[in-house]
């Protein structure tokens, strides 16, 4: 015990590892916020001049700019409606009508907090309870994690605002995306269409950066005229009682994010979408009508993004299964230091695992800190002009595509994808589904296959092993009730209630 | 030098936010939901060529299906698009007015001068260019703003990150060597 309590706080006691981490949450943090630029690629290139360092110091700046990154994205989600990264897409439903009433600071204040809360409860489940989470991680099959991409997928479709029908078409757009290139089981060439640079797929960060980035500063160009409302960031520091009252909201929230992050492959932005539509299903008397500035809906998914990071992290420890896009270059950062995730990581080297989590304790701690002070210098950037903003915006995220591989090609492709993007977005689509289907695409294809294969390409069987497994039946009845929530409810049955 | 005012721009009606629900149809907008269909029947046609329909586990079983999903959702959109009253205004005032145009053809300018002429210099153009036209003026703090600009990006990626930012061929023994690098 008392060896754990060493590894544990050695980020806190070591000079070097606490700058580091305080560091790494601050950029962060300020990486997270600006628009073009993700803790993913921010992650990515870290590594690339980590590599020679000591695998703690390593870790330590990585986990801090991991916890800061998926809060910072909140910050120009509230107050630029563009979120900074996929998890903060439900951030911004509710986060910029807050802002655009004038309390940007409340709502910064509360997303700060509330992240926080989210990352603690995270990091509880990562401690306590991560060998049983990975237990039972283990129990799903490929037609289960298939379920779990088509639950995803539907789940962001029933949250366009407009229509079912253009939320399914942007998820199954992403999916068609995400099919581009090699195929993983056969090699075969998919929507290459003979082009060399479309064999290893469409580039994710560039697609990113194109539909969130380059399409929102098209979109605002029509707003040059428009006064930007004055972002009111006076009151930083959220209200106690504020804070008091949403902590069931924020721990419930928390649960969701927890669970959702230690599933493989669903991150943060799953989570922040599942915590939003629960608290929005759930909530009866929200303080305003969800979408239009609610409380509830900016602390559900803040705090489910911040706790998926903890949760991320317990398949990636335990199994060797990244949580997200992020724990898969933390996966890459652990080969180099020539350490091998999986269920021997905890068996040969514990001290790798209390170190995180007394980490990424310390990451939450600094986000408290530098979440609740600084926050006018950001939010100063809103009242610079459009006319400078946006081309700043479009400068940042060509440097930001370029900088993944060197590659002019990817900075057109994400001109393309930002064109189309802005089109979509004028005719009423929502751009997110695009990228979460780019995600779960190819985890939906290699699932689908892999299940089928099994069971030797037979349909009847497949259906009748999914129907006796209670997991898959779970997932189904959940799929169910999506659906059936949507539907419009016959005149008849509307008028017994 | 200030920056002129903005001559009689009317302004975008419809607010963009996510949750947003319109209730007019835009200019170009069934065409675009004909596209659309396009371009599912295209993604159904490559996926049945990746044998989709030979074998469940086939490479095109995925794409046939997300094309068919795409599909079907594009002919919803089409019909449901059809029953809305138009929006006034026709394409180019609605949808590609001048601002979103000329930036869009600036952004491409921009891309293709990158390599040729190197990040530093073509930044610095793209920025003073498409600053002073959409602030309608203001030279000297289009180019005051371009340069810090570069300047922090080059100190931020090159210099912090250790990105390797395009140098550009077109002036190589013209500026003298290792400048900007």
């Amino acid at each position: 015990m008392t060896e754990q309590l060493g590894y544990f706080l050695l980020s806190w006691l070591d000079p070097s590892l606490l700058l580091l981490t305080a560091a790494g949450t601050l950029a962060g943090i300020y990486i997270g916020a600006i628009p073009g630029l993700s803790v993913t690629m921010a992650a990515s290139i870290l590594i690339s001049f980590t590599f020679a360092w000591e695998v703690n110091d390593a870790l330590a700046l990585i986990a801090g700019v991991f916890t800061g990154g998926v809060y910072g994205g909140s910050r120009s989600a509230i107050l630029l409606n563009i979120p900074g990264a996929p998890a903060a897409i439900a951030t911004a439903l509710d986060g910029y009508p807050l802002a655009r009433r004038g309390e940007a600071g409340v709502a910064i204040g509360l997303s700060t907090v509330m992240s926080v809360i989210g990352g603690f409860v995270g990091i509880l489940a990562l401690a306590v309870a991560a060998p049983v989470i990975s237990d039972f991680a283990l129990l799903f099959a490929p037609r289960d994690y298939l379920l779990l991409a088509v639950m995803g997928l539907l789940l962001v479709g029933t949250m366009s605002g407009e229509s079912l029908a253009k939320g399914l078409f942007a998820g199954a757009l992403g999916v068609a995306l995400g099919m581009v290139g090699l195929d993983p089981m056969t090699a075969e060439n998919r929507f290459t269409f003979g082009t060399v640079q479309l064999m290893a797929g469409i580039p994710y960060i560039a697609a990113m950066i194109g539909f969130f980035g380059v399409s929102e500063a098209l979109v605002q160009l029509h707003r040059l005229g428009v006064k930007p409302v004055k972002q009111d960031v006076s009151r930083i520091i959220p209200p106690w009682h504020l804070v008091r009252k949403y902590l069931p909201l924020s721990l419930r929230s928390s649960l969701i994010g927890v669970v959702i992050g230690a599933l493989p492959g669903t991150g943060g932005d799953i989570a922040a979408l599942m915590a939003y539509d629960q608290a929005k299903r759930t909530v009866k008397n929200p303080s305003r009508p969800f979408g239009e500035g609610a409380y509830e809906g900016l602390i559900a998914p803040e705090s489910a993004n911040n706790a998926a990071v903890g949760g991320a992290y317990v398949p990636m420890l335990t199994l060797g299964i990244p949580g997200d896009a992020v724990t898969a270059v933390i996966i890459g950062a652990l080969f180099i230091h020539g350490l091998k995730p999986g269920p021997m990581l905890m068996i040969e080297t514990p001290h790798l695992f209390w170190f995180t989590v007394g980490n990424l304790t310390l990451a939450n701690i600094f986000l408290l800190v530098f979440g609740l002070t600084g926050i006018r210098a950001f939010a100063k950037l809103v009242e610079c002009p459009p006319a400078v903003l946006i081309p700043l915006i479009l400068v940042l995220s060509v440097v930001g595509t370029y900088s993944i591989q060197n590659s002019v090609v990817d900075v057109y492709f994400m001109l393309g994808f930002g064109i189309f993007g802005y089109l979509l977005k004028m005719y009423g689509f929502q751009v997110g589904p695009v990228i979460l289907g780019m995600i779960l695409g190819p985890l939906m294809d290699v699932s689908w296959r892999r299940a089928i294969i099994s069971v030797g390409d037979d349909l009847g069987f497949f259906l009748e092993e999914a129907l006796s497994s209670p997991l898959t039946l779970v997932l189904l009845a959940f799929m169910a009730f999506l659906l059936l929530s949507q539907v419009p409810r016959p005149d008849w049955l509307r008028r017994r209630r | 030098m200030t920056a002129r005012p903005r001559p009689g721009r009317a302004p975008f009606p419809r607010n963009h936010a996510m949750h947003e629900i319109r209730r007019q149809r835009e200019p170009g907008e069934t065409p675009f939901g004909f596209v659309l269909l396009l371009l599912s029947l295209g993604v159904m046609a490559e996926g049945h060529r990746l044998q989709g329909f030979e074998a469940l586990s086939a490479p095109g079983v995925v794409p046939v299906a997300a094309g068919a999903v795409m599909a079907l959702s594009a002919l919803v959109i089409i019909l449901g698009t059809r029953r809305l009253a138009p929006a006034p205004g026709g394409f180019a005032r609605r949808i590609a007015p001048r601002d979103v145009a000329l930036s869009v053809l600036m952004i491409a300018a921009y891309m293709a001068a990158l390599e040729p002429v190197g990040f530093h210099l073509a930044t610095l153009v793209f920025l003073a260019g498409i600053i002073l036209y959409l602030r309608r003026g203001g030279l000297g703090f289009a180019l005051a703003v371009s340069l810090a600009s570069v300047i922090a990006v080059h100190v931020v990626f090159r210099m912090v990150f250790t990105v390797v930012l395009p140098q550009g061929w077109l002036l190589r023994g013209i500026l003298p060597p290792g400048l900007l690098q």
